[in-house]
Order: structure tokens, then C-alpha cells, then sequence
């Protein structure tokens, strides 16, 4: 039983370490973005337009099919004759702009470096996307998720096995026990 | 050397174990919130009578419609999330773990319109695991900040966590394949979805 749990543990945690410290990063420097300040690249270019420029699924179709932009459709606004798609992937966004009777879309594209990435991934949930990255990237959330549980209790359980470390890691569980435990319930009772 | 590693790993994991498991379930919890046809929690709205004096302004009237509710582990509005509705009445917005609630002057009536969409105990957890001394959290209470302090902690115990948990691995069982495996997998699937996402 031992030896099992301690391959689960350290199988499981080596498969999720670069997502557990991509979290343990982004979200350090999202508690103190002072620390360290996140750069976005901005250019604007034209793209040529075949598309029916009052439909923003055909536009948005012709230009990731010509590879001019690639994400997931998030906004559509229209304004008289212009129509504003708002297209995003984790770190980059775009707005595109097509007016009426014109065959060229203008493209405003928010290029993230990487500490921008690392953030936007961060927030990055869920398998329904319509960005595929997107969604495989919210099927390793869940397997990162279900591996954190699966290592804390698993760890737990392998430090009571253990003799010599028994005494004073029962004084730091404890203490971490009735200190979050008495936060948590103090908090939703409000 | 590495005894001292060994312990710091099982001390750091022992002190925030509460909250990995808080991340972990918070993780679940935002991709089951991001399925489509997700409802919001139902509202539940109520009026308080209060005294609207006309001489005010939209932040002094927001603070007084704050004071006169009280609501538990809230802040003062910031200024920009004061707003007016299609009625032109005052409104924002409040965020707490518990929950969230859109307050409306509504001047005429002298009272405060409250619609209170409470959290339920996934989102609750989901809420409480961002709760930090950044920007993000809602740390307007004495709680929230000693809760800031654990999720602060955790944040760097998670690190610590990973780092000499590798660093266990490669002095003590580097050779088992099973373990290389799960690393090569792990580390080659996060570097493959990075770049096809950038």
C-alpha cells in the first residue's frame, strides 16, 4: 500500500509540475503585479476580405482559415455600418474591424509576452471553447486539478507512515487545520 | 542536504494542505462554471428604506447606501464600479466570497433596492482560493486578510512543493521509468499546447 501510494505521489505530481508551477508563478504575480510588469505588443495591419462583411462567422471563418488571425469568437459589436469582432486566444487578442461595403478588415492585434501568457492561462477554464488549444488546455486544468487533490491527500497519508517526521508534522497539519478550517467557516457564516 | 529537503517537503505540503485541496476543487469548479447553458445563482432581492438627501454626490451616496446595509466582509464601492442604470437610478455592484449584490439608490422611493445572488459552496471555494493582497481579492474584512495571508503562503509553498519534489525525485529514484515517463509526458505536453496556443 505504501510503495503504491508513493509511486501515485510522485507519478501523478512529476506529470503536473510544469502546470503547478506555472500556477504557483502567475499567481505570485497576479497578488503582486508590481513585482514584475507584463508586456503587450500592439500592431494594427489590413487584411483583404472575400467574406460577407455583416457576418461576423464567415469573416471570422476567412481569416483563420487564411491564417491572418487564430482564436475564438468572444464579442460582436456593431456600430452603423461597422462591425467590431472581438477574437481571443490565452495571451493574444485581436479586434477586427469591417465596414460595409468594403472588402478589407482592419486587424488590431494585442500580442502578450510571456508573463501575459502565463497569466492568461492561468484564467483559462473549461472544454468548450471555440479554440481547440483552448480546450485541451482545460482538460489538462482537470487533470491538474484532480492530481493537487489527489497529492494532498496522498501526501498526507504517506507522512503518517512516516515515525520520525510524525510529531512535529502533526504540530504544522494541526495548526494549518484550525487555522484555515476556523477562516473558512468564520467567512461563509458572515 | 537531503534530509533537509525531505522535510521541507512534508512540513510545506502539511501546512497547506487545506488550501491545495481548495485549489484543486477550484479548478474543477471553474470548468464546470464554463459549460455552456451555466446559470447564474438565483436572486434574491429585498428593499431597505434610506433616507436619499439630494445634496450628494454619486460617491458620498453610494457610501452612505453602503453604510446604511453593512454588509459582512464588503468595502466601500470604488468609484469606478458606481454607475447608473437605464432609470437613471444610482447602482453597483458588491463582491464578497459569499456572494454578489447590485445595490440600487432608488431615490423616489427612498429606499435601496438589494439583489443578492449568493455563492454556493463551489463558488465559495473558487472565491477564497483568490484571495490574496493583490488587486483581485475583495480583502475588506480582518478575516479576508488573515485568509490572504494562508492563500499568500500556499502560493509559495505550491513552488516549494514542486521544486524539491523534483529535486527528491532526481536524487532518490531518477531511474524509475515509470516516473520519467510521467515527467517526459507532463513536461512535453506543456510545452507542445504553449506553443500551438501561441
Amino acid at each position: 500500500m505504501y510503495q503504491a501510494l508513493r509511486k501515485l505521489h510522485s507519478w501523478s505530481g512529476l506529470a503536473v509540475l510544469p502546470f503547478v508551477l506555472v500556477y504557483a508563478f502567475s499567481a505570485a504575480r497576479m497578488a503582486h503585479p508590481e513585482l514584475l510588469a507584463e508586456r503587450i505588443d500592439t500592431r494594427t495591419f489590413q487584411a483583404e476580405l472575400r467574406a460577407d462583411p455583416s457576418d461576423p462567422q464567415a469573416v471570422l471563418r476567412e481569416l483563420r482559415e487564411r491564417h491572418v488571425v487564430r482564436g475564438e469568437l468572444k464579442g460582436v459589436r456593431r456600430s452603423g455600418r461597422t462591425l467590431t469582432l472581438h477574437v481571443v486566444r490565452p495571451g493574444t487578442e485581436y479586434d477586427i474591424e469591417v465596414t460595409a461595403g468594403t472588402s478589407v478588415a482592419s486587424v488590431r492585434e494585442h500580442f502578450g509576452g510571456v508573463v501575459r501568457m502565463l497569466d492568461r492561462l492561468h484564467h483559462a477554464a473549461g472544454l468548450w471553447h471555440g479554440f481547440a488549444p483552448t480546450n485541451v488546455w482545460g482538460a489538462c486544468v482537470v487533470l491538474a486539478s484532480l492530481a493537487l487533490i489527489v497529492l494532498a491527500l496522498s501526501g498526507a497519508w504517506l507522512w503518517l507512515q512516516r515515525l520520525r517526521e510524525r510529531r512535529l508534522g502533526l504540530l504544522f497539519l494541526t495548526t494549518s487545520l484550525v487555522y484555515a478550517l476556523t477562516l473558512l467557516v468564520l467567512i461563509r457564516l458572515q | 542536504m537531503l534530509r533537509y529537503l525531505q522535510l521541507l517537503h512534508i512540513y510545506a505540503g502539511l501546512q497547506t494542505c487545506i488550501a491545495l485541496l481548495i485549489f484543486g476543487v477550484a479548478g474543477l469548479v471553474a470548468t464546470w462554471s464554463a459549460r455552456p447553458g451555466a446559470v447564474p445563482p438565483a436572486e434574491h432581492t429585498r428593499r431597505v428604506p434610506m433616507r436619499v438627501d439630494g445634496q450628494l454626490n454619486d460617491q458620498q451616496l453610494a457610501l452612505r447606501a453602503w453604510q446604511t446595509l453593512h454588509l459582512p466582509l464588503t468595502q466601500p464601492p470604488p468609484d469606478f464600479a458606481i454607475s447608473h442604470d437605464r432609470a437613471g437610478d444610482l447602482t453597483f455592484r458588491l463582491y464578497t466570497p459569499n456572494g454578489e449584490t447590485q445595490v440600487t439608490v432608488l431615490a423616489r422611493e427612498q429606499a435601496l433596492r438589494v439583489a443578492a445572488q449568493p455563492a454556493d459552496l463551489g463558488h465559495f471555494l473558487l472565491s477564497m482560493h483568490l484571495q490574496t493582497f493583490g488587486p483581485v481579492a475583495q480583502g475588506g474584512s480582518r478575516l479576508l486578510k488573515l485568509w490572504a495571508l494562508y492563500i499568500e503562503l500556499s502560493i509559495v509553498a505550491l513552488g516549494v512543493l514542486g521544486i524539491s519534489g523534483l529535486a527528491l525525485w532526481l536524487f532518490l529514484r531518477r531511474n524509475e521509468r515509470w516516473a520519467q515517463l510521467a515527467l517526459g509526458l507532463g513536461s512535453g505536453g506543456f510545452a507542445l499546447l504553449y506553443f500551438w496556443m501561441r
